[in-house]
């Protein structure tokens, strides 16, 4: 069994939560013409991207404040552990936003060049590639998550697999984003091929 | 080349071309890799090496140094800026260009992506530029080459993935770009300068000594956050995460409760667009932390540095050469993949050639800002050209003795390392 969960931490994480939420509820304005459905799920991701960035931004000014203005007669170490776990979900769920928006860094000036059909088949091929890299990902990532389960870190208590978990789910969603990329572009890239016909 | 490093060489520029995202790319020729390992190495080790990767300590001050980026640009600290320095500089040859080069020069002590700089001050100096009476090719070519002392002067995001991919220190990078960054805007400067008295470019009337103290004062606590951030990291009070932790919070405090420009909900918006950007870069280096481990597996990067040894073993002419190959590259392929990828191969001949990393660092950078503004690839350009409605061919008939002037700087920097290596050799020595 790993050490007690530090009290601080869900202090912590309670008030980040509660921060959050009053952001979220600032920034409404953002959902306001979007469908019911693709509304709950940006509510959800906006609400989870905003509680790692608001909890970086505390648990790196814990730190910087007790080490200073405490001069470390206070010290509070899961912080730093606290930091690095937020970041890694952090810049993974930043990354599934990016592979639902289908915006991910690519060299597209070769591709650019191509006729359209052409191109239309390439792209497809290229999201199944992306699709075989994601499931190795999240297939290999479930299977260490389950092997650090038993494993606990230093300072926060949780199991390592908290960390590890981020990979598989963040490849998971970006499979169901890939799969929804890649469904539109083949209805988009047929349609446009029907009418192409139908012009001639 | 043995057929296994062909194979991964083959499938890395197939993919490319394919325009498969770069991080995906890198999957795929790791997993040819590792599949084609004669050791035994499962795919497991994946997932493993990309986490590894992403959870390194270096990365920890990117995703703020983004955000106070992307916080920056909309709390009015452009416009205060811009107001500053037209009372200071806009009475020189070339007014409203040489505002716009100390604009960004400062911006650069902000943000560390000339990318959201070139957004954010093409914005509103070009139409104040057109306004002036500026061809606005001109307006928008003068700002795309002054966006690219941002990531000169730190904070820079480009430093700081140079430095998780090399483990070279990010405090003595951040020192050694601060000449260049500076050398730069001075070259920019009199570039403009000399274009302005050629073409008859108007300039701004003089502002009294008087009524600049408001000016400043209004816009100190602004010009305070770059010497706050660097000063903090160099004085060795705070860590480059800390430092970039103050800048958050101090771009909050200057926009949010001083000028009143930044409200909860511009919070959400540019935290949301900055964790997007985040997550862009790093899953490109969790992919570029696995596909290192298989290219050091394959031994390519002592093979290059064998390779180049028997051409070469003078550091001048191998930088150089970098340099043409770097610009070349810098037309197609993003920063990012560039730093996580190229840089570590090169950068075994780069110390038995005796060069320092952190000199080579700049050189690097410089080089891929070069590329964002040379098509087909030049982000910056794109960005400008946007703003302005201009199209390439006319940006281009501007930009050509701008492009010129960076590669004199490039030059100068690449040919004398004491530019880059003077400032962090004197306040932060190695050991």
């Amino acid at each position: 069994m790993g050490m007690a969960i530090p009290t601080g931490l869900w202090a912590l994480t309670i008030l980040i939560g509660v921060a959050t939420t009053v952001l979220i509820v600032a920034a409404r304005g953002r959902f306001a013409r979007m469908p019911p459905g693709q509304k709950a799920w940006r509510v959800i991701e906006d609400w989870v991207c905003i509680f790692l960035v608001v909890g970086m931004l505390a648990a790196a000014a814990l730190q910087v404040v007790t080490r200073y203005a405490f001069a470390d007669s206070v010290s509070i170490v899961w912080t730093e552990e606290f930091l690095r776990l937020l970041l890694v979900w952090g810049v993974l769920w930043g990354a599934t936003i990016v592979q639902r928006e289908d915006d991910h860094i690519c060299m597209s000036v070769v591709h650019d060049l191509l006729p359209e059909r052409f191109g239309w088949m390439i792209r497809l091929a290229g999201d199944v590639i992306v699709f075989g890299c994601l499931g190795l990902i999240f297939w290999y990532g479930c299977e260490n998550s389950a092997n650090l389960f038993g494993i606990y870190t230093t300072s926060l208590g949780l199991p390592v697999a908290a960390f590890a978990l981020a990979m598989p789910i963040a490849s998971g969603l970006m499979i169901a984003f890939t799969g929804a990329n890649f469904i539109r572009r083949l209805r988009h890239g047929a349609r446009r091929a029907f009418w192409s016909r139908a012009e001639r | 080349m043995s057929a296994p490093v062909m194979l991964i060489v083959a499938t890395f520029t197939i993919l490319l071309v394919m325009r498969v995202p770069i991080a995906f790319v890198l999957i795929s020729s790791s997993v040819v890799g590792i599949v084609l390992s004669p050791m035994p190495i499962g795919l497991a080790a994946l997932p493993t090496s990309m986490w590894q990767g992403v959870n390194h300590f270096v990365l920890l001050s990117l995703p703020f140094f983004i955000l106070m980026g992307d916080l920056a640009l909309c709390s009015g600290v452009t416009q205060r800026l811009a107001d500053w320095a037209q009372a200071f500089f806009g009475h020189i040859s070339g007014g409203m260009a040489q505002v716009s080069i100390v604009v960004n020069t400062i911006m650069a002590g902000m943000s560390g992506s000339d990318l959201a700089d070139a957004a954010a001050t093409g914005k509103l100096l070009i139409p104040a530029m057109r306004h002036s009476g500026y061809p606005v090719a001109y307006a928008a070519s003068v700002i795309c080459g002054a966006a690219a002392i941002g990531p000169l002067i730190p904070p820079s995001i480009n430093f700081i993935v140079f430095a998780a991919a090399t483990d070279v220190s990010i405090g003595r990078l951040f020192l050694a770009g601060a000449v260049p960054g500076l050398l730069l805007a001075a070259l920019l400067m009199g570039q403009a300068s000399f274009v302005a008295r050629r073409h008859g470019y108007p300039k701004l009337p003089r502002v009294p000594y008087r009524d600049r103290i408001p000016v400043t004062l209004v816009s100190l606590p602004v010009l305070a956050i770059p010497v706050a951030i660097l000063g903090s990291i160099v004085a060795g009070i705070a860590t480059p995460t800390e430092a970039s932790l103050v800048g958050v919070c101090a771009v909050i405090a200057v926009g949010g409760f001083l000028y009143r420009s930044l409200t909860l909900r511009d919070f959400v918006d540019q935290a949301l667009i900055s964790m997007k950007t985040v997550g862009a870069i790093f899953l490109v280096i969790a992919a570029a932390a696995a596909f290192s481990r298989v290219l050091t597996l394959y031994g390519v990067a002592d093979s290059v540095t064998q390779w180049v040894i028997g051409l070469t073993r003078d550091p001048i002419v191998f930088l150089l050469v970098v340099n043409v190959f770097y610009l070349i590259l810098g037309c197609f392929i993003d920063t990012t993949p560039i730093l996580l990828v190229v840089v570590p191969i090169l950068m075994p001949t780069v110390k038995a050639l005796g060069i320092d990393p952190v000199h080579f660092g700049v050189i690097t950078v410089l080089n891929l800002l070069i590329g964002l503004m040379t098509p087909p690839y030049g982000l910056t350009m794109y960005v400008l050209c946007r703003i302005a409605d201009i199209t390439i061919q006319e940006f281009w008939k501007y930009a050509w003795p701008i492009f010129g002037t960076m590669l004199v700087a490039l030059l100068l920097i690449t040919v004398f390392p004491a530019l880059s290596l003077a400032l962090p050799n004197l306040l932060l020595p190695v050991n």
